[in-house]
């Protein structure tokens, strides 16, 4: 007979194993205007597949026992910093975090896993596109509240698992607990010619982020281009994880 | 041949003057140190080098829950830990070599827009921060000045509404003359969910934050940091100068001190004392003020934000205690000194939302209502310990006037007071503004103080307000 705890263990595990969401066509205004548009308008999202959920420590445990270029202590400088998987303790997740969003992940690290999977990062016009969808019965007001909300929360001692929020379309936790990696998270911050680059970050900050944006409402974006705008490639943060996307649905554990 | 010999000598001459040179330059250059920095009301030390330096600064941003009033707590987003941040002083001409450092705990990216800065940003792009990094950049500082430094990162108004500004002191060259005392106080002011003295953890709001409807208006951070024993001190004699800064974001300040004359003003901060005999001077958000004058007579005296109302019901309160022996010339020519309300002497009401948590009914209850309200509502001017202040707010404890006579003490809470009164021998001749209580609450409070700081010990029901 089963043991009653392996039983729930395994429910969990199971009913939170990465289902693809496919994610309907659509339009999405961009918060800032880019330099190749015009405020106001909108850009053409195709559909695509993204991860119902952010990759776990658990799932990222995963990646590491089969690419083990990628264990913590082996990863190679010009790929991750220091803090690579700063929360675990030893080689693996916390007993008690399995289920939690994986953070100290770098870029490249993210994007390995996401090859691995067969998949890729989001676009951050995908990414921001399927965040703008509120949850069900709920306004883009109410949104908004949930990331304030969660800016001004006192920090757990430990990340929640995955699934505590959930919008319209049936994408969890890309609100209210982490940031996210996203495949061009530096596209606001670099152009073509290297000299402009402060000119055209600047609108990131002060009069710029007001004279550009297409929202002014949606103040709680703000953070997120801040955030990203501050990235490297090789960076890794206590609240940053990640999720994939795919242009075909790919099944998760096809156990 | 023979005119290799005179090159080779002159190359031995040349070398010989380059490492003079160098070594000139690098005896000569500027020296390196590492600024000292002051938590308020803590003003960095006085640079008394005459020289240029280089000065490096290190600074943390840190994410902390801290008090924000009693009972209130608040998740601060911080320089160094505290609001305001440290205060930097560096000397004209000086170059900065700026370090600032994201704690890995932060969820938040930060950076810095020091006023003082020359330059986009203020520094700004070149030091967004993502958590657990750090970034370095220069500076050198042309213009000497008060200046507020504030993090800048998207959204900028959020940051700064969460505690993340301070001030930064470009001594001029040409020095300001020496003072005995120097203080480094902050206003600003904090938007919460929940209403003033609503207690617990308060998120922010950004809805009251984009109305400019703040809950608490304070100095240095929270409401009471600069009162009774955190009061900033002088002695008789001395001369005082104050560094004020304010970091908004949005309300400008009427500093005052009530009580005292500034004797020099340098307006917005500059380095010019271009204003004498001024009362009270105006501190734009994002601005600063030096202001100094000398304390002639003991007791003490309050710093306000003349905007009245912050300062009795949203807290920017604070004092300067001044003791040495008492002058009577001076005194007698400021018997009038009393809290100007720019009304009217008629009685004001004020809207307090201080609800009772819940139903009060066994005495225990009704004290601890009691108190909640009396530390939100009345201990801005009455003190914690219902002191008082000499002269300006009668005190509550082993008050004679108090204990005289209960249904007297009921109607003041119900519908205010002004006029001449005598509490334990002292004269006061002030208002009490009409606090819409409910009677739930007069009861309470009452009861609270009655049965503190040696006053009679009675309860008041609320039938008795009725």
């Amino acid at each position: 007979m089963m043991n009653p705890f392996l039983f729930i263990c395994f429910f969990l595990s199971f009913s939170l194993s990465a289902e693809m969401v496919k994610i309907p066509a659509g339009n999405w205004r961009p918060f800032l205007k880019e330099t190749n548009f015009k405020l106001g308008e909108t850009i053409k999202v195709k559909s695509f597949y993204l991860d119902e959920y952010p990759v776990t420590q658990k799932d990222y445990f995963e990646f590491i026992e089969a690419n083990l270029q990628w264990k913590k202590g082996k990863v190679s400088s010009l790929f991750a910093d220091g803090g690579y998987l700063g929360d675990w303790k030893g080689k693996s997740p916390d007993s008690r975090t399995a289920n939690s969003p994986v953070t100290y992940v770098s870029w490249f690290s993210a994007n390995a896993y996401c090859q691995w999977k067969g998949k890729r990062l989001p676009l951050e016009s995908e990414w921001e596109y399927v965040a703008s969808f509120p949850p069900p019965g709920k306004n883009k007001k109410d949104m908004e509240s949930i990331i304030l909300g969660w800016y001004g929360e006192q920090k757990p001692e430990f990340l929640p698992s995955v699934g505590k929020y959930k919008n319209r379309l049936g994408i969890y936790d890309q609100h209210g607990m982490i940031w996210e990696w996203v495949f061009d998270f530096n596209n606001t911050s670099v152009t073509g010619d290297s000299r402009q680059d402060s000119d055209l970050e600047s609108s990131l900050f002060c009069g710029g982020g007001s004279l550009k944006a297409n929202d002014f409402s949606n103040y709680a974006s703000y953070m997120r281009y801040g955030y990203r705008a501050g990235l490297k490639g090789w960076y890794t943060a206590k609240y940053l994880g990640f999720r994939c996307a795919s242009n075909v649905n790919i099944k998760d554990n096809p156990i | 041949m023979q005119r290799k010999r005179p090159k080779q000598q002159t190359i031995k001459v040349y070398l010989f003057f380059i490492v003079i040179i160098s070594l000139f330059t690098v005896c000569s250059g500027p020296k390196t140190e590492e600024a000292k920095l002051t938590y308020a009301p803590e003003v960095p030390p006085h640079i008394d080098r005459t020289s240029e330096a280089k000065v490096i600064v290190n600074m943390e941003t840190v994410e902390v829950v801290g008090r924000l009033a009693d009972g209130v707590e608040y998740t601060f987003w911080t320089f160094g830990g505290s609001v305001p941040g440290p205060m930097i002083r560096v000397r004209e001409g000086d170059e900065v070599e700026f370090h600032l450092k994201n704690h890995p705990t932060s969820k938040m990216p930060h950076n810095i827009d020091l006023h003082a800065v020359t330059g986009p940003g203020g520094g700004a792009a070149a030091s967004l921060t993502i958590p657990g990094h750090a970034s370095k950049f220069s500076f050198k500082a042309l213009n000497p000045g008060l200046y507020i430094y504030h993090c800048a990162t998207s959204p900028v108004g959020m940051h700064i509404a969460n505690g993340m500004y301070g001030l930064i002191f470009v001594q001029p060259k040409n020095d300001l003359p020496k003072v005995d005392k120097e203080y480094y106080v902050v206003q600003s002011e904090f938007y919460t969910k929940g209403k003033n003295g609503e207690p617990g953890l308060q998120p922010f709001s950004m809805e009251k934050a984009i109305t400019e409807i703040p809950d608490y208006v304070v100095f240095n951070g929270s409401v009471g940091s600069l009162v009774e024993d955190r009061a900033i001190t002088a002695k008789v004699g001395e001369t005082v100068r104050l560094f004020v800064g304010n970091g908004g974001p949005n309300l400008v300040s009427s500093f005052h001190v009530i009580g005292e004359i500034f004797d020099n003003v340098y307006t917005e901060g500059g380095a010019l004392p271009n204003q004498k005999n001024v009362q009270t001077t105006l501190i734009p958000a994002g601005g600063s003020a030096i202001v100094d004058f000398k304390v002639d007579v003991p007791g003490t005296l309050i710093l306000v934000d003349h905007s009245i109302f912050r300062t009795f019901n949203k807290g920017s309160l604070g004092m300067l205690k001044v003791e040495g022996e008492p002058n009577a010339t001076v005194y007698s020519g400021k018997q009038d000194d009393t809290v100007y309300l720019p009304e009217g002497p008629a009685i004001q009401r004020m809207v307090t939302e201080v609800k009772p948590k819940v139903s009060a009914s066994t005495p225990k209850e009704i004290l601890a209502n009691g108190e909640r309200v009396y530390k939100s509502v009345c201990a801005a001017c009455h003190m914690k310990e219902g002191q008082g202040v000499v002269g300006v707010f009668p005190p509550l404890a082993k008050s004679d006037y108090l204990n005289a006579d209960k249904a007297r003490a009921i109607q003041i809470l119900k519908k205010g007071l002004s006029g001449p009164i005598t509490v334990n021998g002292q004269k006061y001749n002030n208002v009490m503004p009409h606090l819409e209580l409910t009677n739930e609450e007069i009861a309470s409070v009452l009861s609270y103080v009655y049965n503190q700081w040696g006053n009679k010990g009675i309860m008041v029901s609320e039938a008795e307000v009725r």
